[in-house]
């Protein structure tokens, strides 16, 4: 169902909460200016970050900063699972 | 001779506090990105003949909103000795990325890791002498809020010298940078960060290369040319690089990178923003901050200020004193009759605002110091997008009800200026500012919770609806929400006291002296005979239209040199007022025309057409709103 055919990468969105994830890239499409603010934050390729939930909007750690990503930009944030330990008993919202 | 000293680094570390603990000077400090938006200057305590700047945050450099780019300027303009560069050691990474630019700058440097107290709470290790052998600049651990590392940091700065430090970009970088340099003005930055800066499309940097008079036409060839190489935006290819090599730095400095996410502070910051639980804690917070201002402030305070003191005690003293001693009626009308300088202006400001306000900024400082107000950005991010804002926008709007002068020039924190504009133009509408929502909750209160109700309904209402036809109306696209939330802290009194004390001091010197005027004013036109002239002529609209007593023109008249005093004008009628008659006078004054002095920081920001439009726009959408209401109110029978 889903229109765009690169569909074998993942986003933000399609890891719960409490998920460490590497982020695999930024794809071309997404305006400018956003892309210069999500790599101000250091967002960028190789960046492990955690999820900490989606509603209502999708929350990320990254170190021990926290972000907050309307869902339309986190859809555009490429990642993969990132194997490690257990990242505490976090309570968050999924 | 160069003597400033800048202090540099990202939002929120707590550079103005660093500031204060050097300068002895206040500025506001607060628990959210973008407290500062201009550089502030102020004299160094422990070093002889030096100025200390404190200056706005910058995430990275090129500059992406208005306040970074005063950081930008300065760093490009001001002969400085040396730069102090705060950093928060809970994110290294993002302060290494920082420094690898300043690192270059050919201006001696000092790195101070600030918030060592919580990087320590989260479990964070590393090693402050390893990370000053990798950058080649003095590291000193701090604690600003705690006053710890400030003396070692001022003896540091004493000493700081230049540091011997060079990021190696990929050739394709290096290439251009090489060919870009021969082209640049001399500086006080190295010619190698002015070329960095310039390649990555800073706009400051454009501008000072345009007014040095170098060929921009050639230097955007060359950063055409090497952009051709590429296939990423130069900016995003120089930002990588840095983010790169200070990961690499932080993976042999940090021995304990500690856990994210844990401990009551970041429980409640998750529950804040909870798509459930944040809204019974946003009414919670709005209700406790009621109780304390409406009922506390504007209630016990003033009814002891105010009928005891004032009423009972020193006006009445002062009355006979003024009624012995001075020999012209007319004086004596003009101190301390119905209109009387003493009688309006100063009872007005001392014993009825005042009270009010200190509650206020009381209560507005505990909550920007905790963090909260950069959460409401997520729970009100989809109420904006109707806007066709994002929830960022919440931040400079809730700012307003602290001053909504300061916040029309926090809009340059917004990303667009398409979003300054609505911004700019909602808060002049319709966000009351401390002075005012004090008198407004001291009214309301006494008219009971549910009048409280209908005024922030209508406000609201009347918010939406015109920023809703605002956005149809100013062109551009919107832009989601991307924002930092930081971390939930535990408010220090002693902070929340200090800056509770510098904006009385701000009220004092600014709003009474206004007051004063005001008073003066309001009893020579009613002297000449134009205020008598001016409620008859004002009677169709304010008795007809507005269904409120014909005296009530006074205040309306009052609320156009300040919406605060024109709610004291109504709040002075008392029970001359019935309490759907208070609530419509009072929706009326909110949406008033802003204090003067906003006005001139509108036409400052968006140019004297704009602001003149914006109140030919927002004058005939208070009355109507007011009208409005008034016939909605008798229609559903409240009383």
């Amino acid at each position: 169902m889903k229109p765009h055919a690169r569909q074998a990468m993942k986003s933000l969105l399609d890891f719960p909460a409490t998920s460490q994830v590497r982020v695999v890239g930024i794809p071309d499409d997404l305006p400018h200016e956003l892309r210069s603010h999500l790599s101000a934050w250091g967002l960028t390729p190789g960046t492990i970050v955690t999820i900490l939930g989606h509603r209502p909007v999708t929350r990320l750690a990254i170190e021990h900063a926290e972000l907050a990503l309307e869902n339309s930009v986190a859809r555009a944030v490429h990642v993969e699972a990132f194997e490690h330990q257990p990242a505490g008993n976090q309570k968050v919202d999924a | 001779m160069n003597t400033s000293i800048a202090l540099v680094g990202q939002p929120n570390v707590g550079k103005s506090v660093l500031f204060h603990r050097l300068t002895g000077r206040y500025v506001t400090v607060a628990n959210y990105p973008g407290t500062t938006i201009e550089v502030a200057r102020g004299i160094a305590r422990e070093l002889p003949d030096t100025d200390i700047l404190d200056t706005p945050g910058v995430l990275t450099l090129p500059a992406r909103t208005g306040d970074e780019q005063a950081t930008a300027r300065i760093l490009l303009e001001e002969p400085l000795r040396a730069l102090v560069q705060v950093g928060d050691a809970k994110n290294l990474r993002r302060t290494i990325q920082l420094s690898l630019l300043l690192a270059e700058a050919g201006i001696p440097m000092v790195l101070a890791l600030n918030m060592m107290d919580e990087a320590k709470a989260r479990g964070v290790t590393l090693d402050p002498v390893r990370l000053a052998a990798e950058l080649g600049v003095a590291v000193v651990p701090t604690v600003a809020t705690g006053n710890q590392g400030t003396h070692e940091l001022t003896q540091a700065m004493a000493v700081a010298k230049e540091p011997h430090f060079r990021l190696n970009y990929s050739s394709e970088i290096e290439t251009a940078i090489d060919d870009s340099v021969p082209l640049l003005p001399q500086g006080h930055l190295s010619a190698r960060v002015i070329a960095l800066l310039f390649l990555a499309g800073d706009q400051a940097t454009e501008s000072w290369l345009m007014a040095q008079g170098a060929d921009l036409d050639a230097l955007t060839a060359r950063r055409d040319a090497a952009q051709q190489t590429l296939t990423t935006p130069l900016a995003e290819v120089l930002q990588r690089a840095r983010l790169d090599a200070a990961n690499a730095i932080v993976g042999r400095v940090l021995r304990d990178a500690g856990r994210a996410g844990q401990g009551l502070g970041y429980r409640f910051g998750q529950l804040a923003v909870h798509r459930h639980w944040g809204w019974p804690i946003l009414f919670l917070v709005l209700y406790t901050v009621y109780f304390f201002v409406g009922e506390f402030g504007a209630g016990t305070l003033v009814g002891l200020l105010e009928r005891n003191l004032f009423g009972g005690l020193i006006n009445p003293w002062f009355q006979g004193l003024v009624k012995t001693w001075v020999p012209y009626e007319w004086m004596v009308d003009f101190l301390v009759g119905d209109y009387g300088l003493w009688t309006m202006g100063m009872t007005y400001a001392l014993a009825l605002i005042l009270p009010i306000v200190t509650t206020f900024f009381i209560a507005f400082g505990i909550l920007e110091d905790s963090g909260y107000f950069a959460r409401l950005s997520v729970l009100s991010n989809r109420a904006f997008s109707m806007l066709g804002l994002n929830g960022r926008s919440v931040l400079p709007m809730v700012l307003g009800l602290g001053c909504v002068t300061m916040a029309t020039m926090t809009t340059r924190i917004l990303h667009t200026p398409r979003e300054r504009l609505i911004v700019t133009f909602l808060l002049a509408l319709a966000i009351p500012c401390s002075a005012q929502l004090g008198v407004v909750m001291g009214m309301l209160a006494s008219y009971g919770f549910s009048s409280f109700v209908v005024w922030l309904g209508t406000v609201i209402t009347v918010l939406f609806t015109v920023g809703w036809l605002s956005s149809k109306l100013v062109k551009g696209k919107r832009i989601p929400l991307m924002t930092e939330l930081p971390p939930m802290r535990l408010p220090v009194m002693g902070n929340v006291l200090k800056k509770t004390t510098a904006r009385l001091k701000w009220y004092l010197e600014e709003v009474i002296p206004l007051f004063m005027f005001g008073a003066a004013l309001m009893f020579l036109l009613d002297r000449v005979g134009i205020l008598p002239w001016l409620i008859e002529a004002g009677e169709p609209l304010v008795v007809g239209w507005l269904g409120l007593p014909k005296e009530a023109s006074a205040a309306l008249l009052m609320g156009f040199l300040r919406r605060d005093f024109g709610a004291t004008g109504l709040f002075a009628l008392g029970n001359a007022l019935s309490p759907l008659q208070g609530l419509i006078g009072l929706v009326t004054l909110t949406l008033f025309v802003p204090c003067i002095a906003s006005v001139l920081v509108i036409v400052k920001e968006q140019g004297i057409k704009i602001a003149a439009v914006m109140l030919g726009l927002i004058i005939p959408t208070a009355f109507m709103a007011g009208g409005l209401l008034h016939r909605a109110l008798l229609l559903t029978g409240f009383s």
